[in-house]
């Protein structure tokens, strides 16, 4: 049967060593959206302090095969990103929300670029929540969960002023209660979501909310570990 | 294959072992049987014996066969120093580089959220224990420069912060990437001497 070859950038989501000589990759690609990959530690690289299958770093990878595991022949660095401490954690946050609710070999180019741009803010900014509130609003749009600010979900009618809006992940925006599970804002926090204002003091804990019970509702049973870090860093700096 | 034999089982065994296929393993299994019958017994009970009563350090989580280990009961050792490892392999590099003379914390592993592994598997409660003895003044974070390790260090230089503890990193001479147990004893000494405010 005939081998199939690929190309195309990527960044490493997440990389494990298998057996004693191989490194099992989860690899978001530009053209085949997350791909599984098996790289073989060449004997010359094995005693070697260097791990060339680091995160955040873009990559020219190039992989045949077929089926769920495939084979990587080469890859090539293209840039690197430094991230470093509560940014470095947010990366993560954003590989590991990737991995949890993202199936593998879906063309995924918007989500390319949009994590591209994360991480290249990432690597220099000293305000993480502006870049990681915009991934997780762009990602969830490009999974079809885009927050939609006009309609009422219980009315279908336009969402009429009033004081307070009820958000539900499962059903949207209402000016009425929705019942358990859902969460409230205020007029202010809904315009300032609808305008995806990050600087706006009106806009981080409604975007935490929202996107935070949205993304919840994605992940089902499974947990984001690297929000539970987050939560024990902030923890940390509230104690000093 | 299934092992038809205990031969073939031994074989499979030794297959464990870092860096055996079952070429070596053959190998092995041949040269223990044929010339080293003796050494072959004592080897396997050496091993029973040390996982049954090899287990952690209830201190700093090392591998020891005592309820403390012989660097945590060394009176003579600076205690205002704690350096924070991931492994046994590397606090036996720092011990050899004679470089330090402060008391380890042994994570046994690293941060790694895709992997699950979070603060509590590494002890994180218990090191805070630890810090609110007092005691400690410095935390020396040697945990690899990957990605883990840095998340690693970042983690407990936070927990070392909301009690006034200063953290230091040993970084100069390795590479990000780098893994401990395969940096040189002399860039090792260098980095523990260099190291700075984190
Ligand atoms: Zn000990």
């Amino acid at each position: 049967m005939s081998q199939y070859t690929y190309e195309s950038e990527g960044f490493i989501l997440h990389s494990r060593r298998f057996r004693e000589n191989s490194v099992l990759l989860d690899v978001l690609t530009q053209t085949h959206g997350r791909v599984a990959l098996i790289a073989r530690r060449s004997v010359a690289k094995k005693k070697s302090a260097f791990n060339p299958y680091q995160v955040f770093s873009e990559k020219l990878f190039r992989w045949r095969g077929r089926g769920e595991l495939q084979s990587l022949q080469v890859a090539e660095q293209l840039r690197v990103f430094q991230l470093e401490k509560m940014n470095l954690v947010c990366g993560l946050y954003c590989n590991e929300l990737l991995v949890k609710v993202t199936g593998k070999h879906l063309p995924m180019d918007s989500i390319y670029t949009v994590y591209r741009d994360t991480i290249k803010s990432l690597a220099s900014t000293t305000t993480p929540e502006f870049p990681l509130r915009t991934f997780e609003a762009k990602l969830l749009m490009e999974l079809g969960h885009a927050l939609d600010f006009n309609e009422d979900c219980q009315t279908h009618h336009a969402l009429v002023d009033a004081t307070d809006y009820y958000y539900h992940p499962e059903a949207g925006f209402s000016a009425a209660t929705l019942g358990n599970g859902e969460c409230k804002v205020s007029a202010q926090e809904l315009a300032a979501l609808s305008a995806h204002a990050v600087d706006d003091e009106h806009f981080p804990r409604a975007a935490k909310l929202v996107y935070a019970g949205t993304i919840k509702h994605l992940l089902g049973t499974k947990t984001l570990n690297s929000r539970d870090l987050y939560r024990d860093l902030s923890k940390f700096k509230l104690s000093k | 294959m299934q092992p038809k034999n205990l031969l073939e089982e031994l074989m499979e065994s030794l297959r464990i072992l870092p860096g055996v296929g079952p070429k070596t393993a053959q190998r092995m299994a041949f040269h223990l049987l044929e010339r080293e019958r003796d050494a072959a017994m004592t080897l396997a009970t050496k091993i029973q014996e040390s996982v049954t009563r090899i287990g952690h350090c209830q201190r700093c989580r090392t591998f020891t066969e005592e309820e403390v280990c012989d660097i945590c009961s060394n009176k003579a050792r600076n205690n205002a120093l704690l350096c924070v490892v991931e492994n046994p392999a590397d606090l036996l590099v720092l011990e050899q580089s004679a470089s330090y003379r402060g008391y380890y914390f042994v994570l046994m592993g690293r941060l790694s959220p895709l992997d699950g592994i979070g603060p509590e598997a590494l002890g994180m409660d218990h090191l805070e224990v630890i810090l609110d003895e007092g005691n400690i003044k410095e935390i020396i974070l040697a945990t690899n420069s990957t990605v883990e390790g840095e998340v690693t260090a970042h983690y407990i230089s936070e927990m070392a912060a909301s009690r006034n503890i200063s953290t230091s990193r040993i970084a100069q001479g390795i590479p990000m990437g780098g893994e401990l147990e395969y940096v040189d004893r002399q860039t090792l000494a260098h980095a523990i001497e260099g190291r700075t405010t984190y």
